[in-house]
């Protein structure tokens, strides 16, 4: 008996990594984006200090920062079903997920940009009667969130490469694509080179994008800590 | 007119202000003079409300610093001017000046600018407005600082060691302002190291040490007619 099998890329293949990119760019864009949101939003709620609410924060952020993304994942896609009403496909499993992480490293970048903001702009600010909501808006968060930028972007650049786990689960993401083309060609070093140059451009691109960032809130930072 | 009835402060079991029981009246300059770490700028910040009083009251036109809700207001009508500037770094001087006005005290934008160029100008840094911080000098930040704390027109204005971080040759353009805000009548608390200064802008002295009032009198008796002799030493080395 005879097994015919395509052991060579085809045109077809290229529509098929697209696609593949497609997938991973949408499940990171989305979550990093809610993450950040939820991060933010976390971040305030820890440091306003209210009592119970910061320290589930802190609790959140301690689960999520030290398990592995992998166990998250299949936490929420085969546990969650079980528990509740809902029973996520694999990209929304993904998606909650990955929100969930960005948001947890997100508290930790945000905090430490909140608590680098010097003391002294906080008493500054009591001293002529503006109330902490006030302070934090216009005295302590434009600072702190030039400060968070830089670590925001790596956060961004890293959890581009995590992603590549949400295949494990199903995503038809471009990991699961290179999982295809490798069982279909057999040729490892055909296949896993060309899906790793992809996410390698996409983390450069990003990378460049976030020292020229950088830069140019440096030049800004360094005031800060002059003057402050 | 701010009143102190017998204040103490504790840090832990520091005890930084004992029993301290003053007053400071309506167009007064009041200098605090004394050794580091005798409670000077604690004080001035308890009755800021920076800082918590352990027992005693500071009553501020009326208002005790023990009444939470009295807080905002007594901010209100004391303003302080910081060692360290404390700027806020990502704003001009403008703005610098006219946050705490706009956001406090409600005023237009135009209203707040107003107050602020010409607050800046009565500081000869009509030409800087739109400078950051870090593009101004010690003397030129601090003179800035000074404008903030102005523009809220309080009634008492605090000043914690307002030159002492500020480069020698450029202390002068900063003492000219309080000096020049002093001779129009301005109520002013100031801590300082500069006693040829207090000796020539304050009406009363207060002397602490260790946390203890030593002694609050007029300037001129203390500086005049000093009886107590460590007094008369602290005033001979800081003549230096």
């Amino acid at each position: 008996m005879k097994i015919y099998q395509n052991t060579e890329l085809t045109l077809a293949d290229v529509f098929l990594i697209l696609r593949g990119l497609q997938w991973t760019m949408f499940v990171w864009s989305t979550s990093m984006a809610g993450g950040i949101v939820l991060g933010f939003v976390l971040a305030l709620l820890r440091h306003a200090r209210i009592p119970v609410v910061a320290q589930l924060v802190t609790v959140f952020v301690e689960i999520f920062r030290n398990s592995p993304l992998l166990v998250q994942l299949f936490l929420v896609f085969y546990g969650l079903p079980l528990v509740s009403p809902f029973s996520p496909g694999p990209a929304e499993a993904a998606i909650f997920t990955m929100t969930i992480n960005t948001a947890a490293f997100t508290v930790v970048n945000m905090v430490a940009a909140l608590d680098a903001v010097p003391r002294g702009q906080w008493q500054a600010s009591n001293s002529f009667g503006l109330s902490y909501m006030q302070t934090m808006r216009y005295v302590v968060l434009p600072q702190a969130i030039r400060t968070a930028i830089p670590p925001t972007m790596n956060l961004a650049i890293s959890q581009l490469q995590t992603s590549s786990l949400i295949s494990i689960i199903g995503v038809a993401d471009l990991t699961r694509v290179g999982i295809q083309l490798y069982v279909r060609t057999l040729k490892p070093f055909l296949v896993w080179p060309i899906i790793g140059l992809i996410y390698f451009v996409i983390a450069k691109i990003l990378s460049i994008l976030a020292a020229r960032i950088e830069r140019r809130i440096r030049a800004k930072v360094t005031w800060f800590e002059d003057a402050a | 007119m701010i009143t102190l009835t017998d204040v103490t402060k504790h840090y832990g079991q520091l005890e930084v202000l004992k029993d301290i029981s003053m007053r400071f009246n309506d167009g007064e300059v009041t200098a605090i003079l004394g050794p580091s770490g005798a409670g000077k700028s604690t004080l001035i910040r308890c009755i800021n409300c920076l800082e918590t009083i352990t027992s005693g009251d500071i009553v501020v036109d009326g208002q005790s610093v023990r009444d939470k809700k009295a807080i905002a207001e007594i901010q209100k009508q004391t303003s302080m001017v910081f060692q360290h500037f404390n700027l806020y770094p990502h704003l001009n001087a403008l703005q610098n000046i006219m946050l705490a006005p706009r956001h406090v005290l409600k005023l237009s934008k135009a209203e707040a600018e107003a107050r602020a160029v010409e607050l800046m100008n009565m500081v000869g840094l009509n030409d800087k407005l739109k400078r950051y911080p870090a593009e101004l000098s010690g003397g030129e930040q601090q003179r800035v600082g000074i404008c903030r704390a102005l523009a809220m027109r309080p009634r008492h204005l605090l000043l914690d060691e307002v030159t002492s971080a500020i480069d020698p040759e450029m202390t002068s353009e900063v003492l000219r302002v309080i000096e020049e805000l002093a001779s129009k009548g301005t109520t002013m608390i100031l801590v300082t190291h500069e006693i040829d200064f207090a000796r020539r802008i304050a009406d009363r002295i207060a002397f602490m040490e260790r946390g203890l009032l030593v002694t609050f009198e007029d300037a001129d008796g203390f500086f005049n007619h000093q009886s107590d002799e460590r007094i008369q030493r602290f005033i001979q080395k800081m003549k230096h």
